[in-house]
């Protein structure tokens, strides 16, 4: 792989780690029911709720999408947890492909015979 | 004719990794580590089960059908419905059994395809059928463990199969439900049964891995991940629910079928009792005697030169069957260990002419001169 390769794999890997980890914000929200309304969080996520809510607020319909595959599926509780599923298992493809990358470097095996003695 | 049938699908086999070590470098071809990726599985099962084991009641105490009543059942629905991430828990550990079977089949294949499953790795190949069969029976315990409607009809289908058999069939039938009729007996013998013979699955890996010195036990890191990720994704697209609480009193008539673990049940209700047995145990044996199919040329074991062995261990360490054993030299050599060859377990590969410094052990019709210049060509081919 030439460096340009090497870079824009880089990239394409470091977008989609930010993405995780701003989606993966979504989980105190998904963790109770993913919506917006403020007074049905805990206490301690009410401080920063109005914060947090304003910042999200656009991430959130992919909550709700979240939420209604599930549970067209039959679930009704904990559908939060769902959610941490989706992202974990898309921040483990990431980290696969992130530890691919860098270990693509010693994947050719140096084969060297000595002289018979 | 099976042969060249083979020697094609070998081929195919070859240029698909190939094309896979093109994406991936020969360090994260899953296709290399097709024997240790069903064991992964094995290990995500272990740590989800035993989760699930602290939080399961093994009874089927059910009167009213009060989902109140502390029961197998409950204890399910409250994994499923009411314990953190309990769902997510009970979702993998039902596939990672789905992907365990996945990958020993796609693990079988392979190794049926590239030949790699007879002469001296019949050992290997039976133990894996034998390893396979296992599987697919305490997968299917575990439906039962459920204790809905799917759980009770499975159960009264194989009593019914159990019964079918001739003198060793009711005394299985009375193991099996731990008395004579399903009890809360029963459900601590389904559960002994599911633990109790995945742990078993160790000595019979044990025996599978006995005959090579080098077994490929883990995948990378990378691969481990991609096997979570796809298990957890499939957890989310099919969320894992129970149905009703099984009712003695009543039978059901229909389930959901798992194609992985529940086939057997599908064949039981499609004929009779006679031609099942008869399939399912004309299907083990036929796979247990893959390996003796082809008529194979003898090996020729390799053989000590006694006199020039000087007992240093290097062919001992690199034989990848674990056919060569140190043992002590004679009183009149003056080195203290000698080299011996166990000849049903040699390959006949000549890792051990080329390991030997002392040109003190040979391959019968593969000089060691031309054992060197072979691995010389193969380098440079590359």
């Amino acid at each position: 792989m030439n460096r340009s390769h090497f870079f824009i794999l880089l990239v394409i890997v470091g977008v989609l780690a930010l993405g995780t980890l701003l989606i993966s914000s979504l989980m105190p929200f998904a963790e109770i029911g993913l919506n917006d309304s403020v007074s049905s969080y805990p206490g301690w996520l009410q401080s920063v709720a109005g914060f947090l809510v304003a910042f999200y607020k656009p991430f959130m319909p992919i909550g709700n999408d979240l939420a209604k595959i599930v549970t067209a599926k039959g679930v009704t509780t904990n559908i939060g947890d769902y959610a941490y599923v989706v992202f974990l298992s898309l921040a483990l493809v990431i980290a696969s492909l992130a530890i691919g990358i860098v270990g693509r470097e010693d994947a050719t095996e140096k084969t060297v015979i000595g002289d018979k003695k | 004719m099976y042969q060249e049938v083979l020697k094609q699908l070998n081929f195919i086999t070859l240029e698909i990794e190939k094309l896979v070590n093109k994406i991936t470098t020969n360090k994260y071809n899953p296709f290399y580590y097709h024997g240790a990726l069903p064991q992964f599985y094995l290990w995500v099962l272990y740590l989800t089960g035993l989760l699930l084991f602290a939080y399961y009641i093994p009874t089927v105490d059910n009167a009213y059908l009060s989902k109140k009543m502390v029961n197998a059942w409950t204890s399910v629905d409250y994994i499923t419905k009411t314990l953190p991430f309990g769902a997510i828990f009970r979702g993998m550990h039902r596939y990672a059994g789905d992907a365990m079977v996945i990958t020993i089949i796609l693990h079988m294949i392979r190794v049926w395809f590239t030949d790699r499953y007879r002469q001296y790795r019949w050992v290997q190949w039976t133990s894996g059928v034998l390893l396979l069969v296992l599987v697919l029976f305490i997968g299917q315990t575990g439906y039962y463990l459920v204790w809905d409607d799917r759980s009770l009809i499975l159960t009264r289908m194989t009593v019914s199969s159990l019964t079918y058999l001739p003198v060793i069939g009711e005394p299985i039938k009375h193991w099996f439900l731990n008395g004579d009729l399903i009890s809360n007996l029963t459900m601590s013998n389904f559960l002994f049964i599911h633990i109790g013979l995945s742990f078993s699955l160790l000595s019979f890996l044990w025996i599978h891995y006995v005959r090579m010195t080098r077994p490929v036990l883990t995948p990378p890191p990378a691969i481990n991940y991609i096997l979570v990720a796809l298990v957890l994704l499939v957890v989310f697209i099919y969320p894992i629910n129970s149905g009703q609480m099984a009712d003695l009193n009543h039978q059901p008539t229909s389930f959901d079928i798992d194609w992985f673990f529940l086939f057997p049940y599908w064949l039981m209700a499609k004929v009779n009792m006679g031609v099942y047995w008869l399939f399912m145990l004309a299907g083990v044996v036929a796979l247990t005697v893959v390996p003796w199919f082809v008529r194979s040329k003898p090996v020729e074991a390799a053989e000590v030169v006694t006199n020039k062995c000087t007992g240093c261990s290097l062919c001992y360490r690199d034989c990848p069957w674990q056919a060569i054993e140190m043992v002590p030299a004679p009183p009149t050599s003056r080195f203290k260990l000698l080299a011996t060859v166990k000849p049903y377990r040699c390959t006949g590969c000549g890792v051990c002419v080329g390991a030997c410094a002392f040109d003190a052990i040979d391959v019968p019709d593969l000089p060691d001169a031309k054992v060197l210049d072979q691995i010389k060509g193969l380098v440079g081919a590359t």
